[in-house]
């Protein structure tokens, strides 16, 4: 038995340190997604503390398998519920939503430091439509496979491809029109 | 075999064909320097994909926020298991002893300074004390001033605020 699956079953029992190492292991993956889908490095942080938060709340939902892709559709469902609810306020309330765009323009200093390429492949990439950055980022961050992939998003296998597919054909013209 | 589209050069790569579409794919390959080509710009926007995501900066603090998170929520659930039922112990004792209404205030006030937790807790407990206070002086005919209890019940309200403001609430 590997540390990991030591610390899920720990996890599950409700052990509070076992939660913690796991939280230190994943939460740059859970951060990453979360920004991704929300477009906002406060929201994003917020969320991942949500979620494993979530899980120490309920700590028998962890499996004993597969725990990257559940805990990526904990994170995917979390997000789409904030998204949700920021339509709603953003409707009622608009002037006292703030959310920040920050990554979508980076700031000078960093992109000094970061690589030009990656920087215009993030912004290409937070354009498309929620389902194809998603799949995206599940495939060539988490490095799900397709069945892995559509337990998180909730479609048949064949669907993932397309969406990735559409997803990099979306980027492509995204980014051939910013020459 | 045909030569396959964008969408099904990009399964092969990402390993997800069947292993004898595989097999039958890597053959074609051999004699398709179309199909070759393909493979090979896919791959590089993979690499380009993969390389951007993993180049989202993480917050500084993101590692001590979630662990700090977490904290808080197992505080908030001792404050449940262990801080509710020793204060309704002691809220019993004070019972005997005359003058224990502030004197309950006054240890649940502590507390609320002291952890942090849930906050629609804390606000409806607030509220509770306010009303009761409020429907005691309306009761015995008083008017509502700056009593002990009063003066305590703001402390409470005075805890509430400075846990909102050090973050001291998960859900605030």
């Amino acid at each position: 038995m590997d540390n990991e699956e030591r610390l899920i079953g720990r996890a599950r029992m409700g052990d509070g340190q076992a939660l913690s190492g796991l939280a230190e292991q994943y939460a740059p993956q859970v951060y990453r997604l979360a920004f991704c889908l929300l477009k906002s490095e406060e929201e994003a942080r917020d969320a991942a503390g949500d979620v494993f938060v979530k899980l120490y709340e309920s700590p028998e939902k962890i499996p004993v398998q597969g725990f990257k892709p559940w805990l990526m559709k904990v994170v995917y469902n979390h997000c789409l519920d904030l998204l949700r609810r920021r339509k709603t306020w953003q409707g009622l309330l608009p002037r006292l939503l703030r959310y920040s765009q920050a990554g979508l323009e980076p700031d000078p200093a960093q992109a000094a430091v970061d690589a030009e390429e990656q920087i215009i492949v993030r912004q290409a990439l937070l354009k498309l439509p929620e389902k194809e950055r998603t799949a995206l980022v599940l495939r060539y961050y988490q490095d799900l496979s397709y069945d892995e992939m559509s337990e998180v998003l909730g479609v048949a296998a064949s669907l993932v491809g397309t969406w990735l597919h559409r997803g990099k054909a979306r980027m492509k013209e995204i980014l051939e029109q910013k020459g | 075999m045909q030569c396959l589209d964008r969408q099904e050069l990009s399964a092969y790569i990402d390993g997800e064909m069947t292993k004898e579409s595989s097999r039958q794919m890597q053959s074609h390959l051999q004699q398709c320097p179309q199909c070759r080509d393909g493979v090979l710009a896919l791959k590089e926007e993979n690499r380009m994909i993969r390389d951007a995501l993993q180049g989202i900066d993480l917050p500084a603090d993101l590692g001590a926020y979630v662990q700090g998170r977490l904290r808080r929520r197992e505080r908030s659930c001792w404050t449940l298991k262990v801080g509710v039922p020793a204060l309704l112990v002691i809220s019993g004792l004070l019972a005997l002893a005359d003058n224990w209404i502030p004197l309950i205030e006054w240890f649940s006030s502590v507390l609320q300074f002291m952890l942090g937790g849930n906050l629609a807790m804390h606000l409806l407990i607030f509220l509770g004390r306010f009303l009761t206070i409020a429907a005691q002086h309306v009761l015995q005919g008083e008017p509502v001033g700056m009593t002990p209890t009063f003066i305590v019940l703001l402390a409470c309200l005075a805890g509430i605020l400075v846990q909102i403001r050090k973050g001291g609430y998960d859900n605030a």
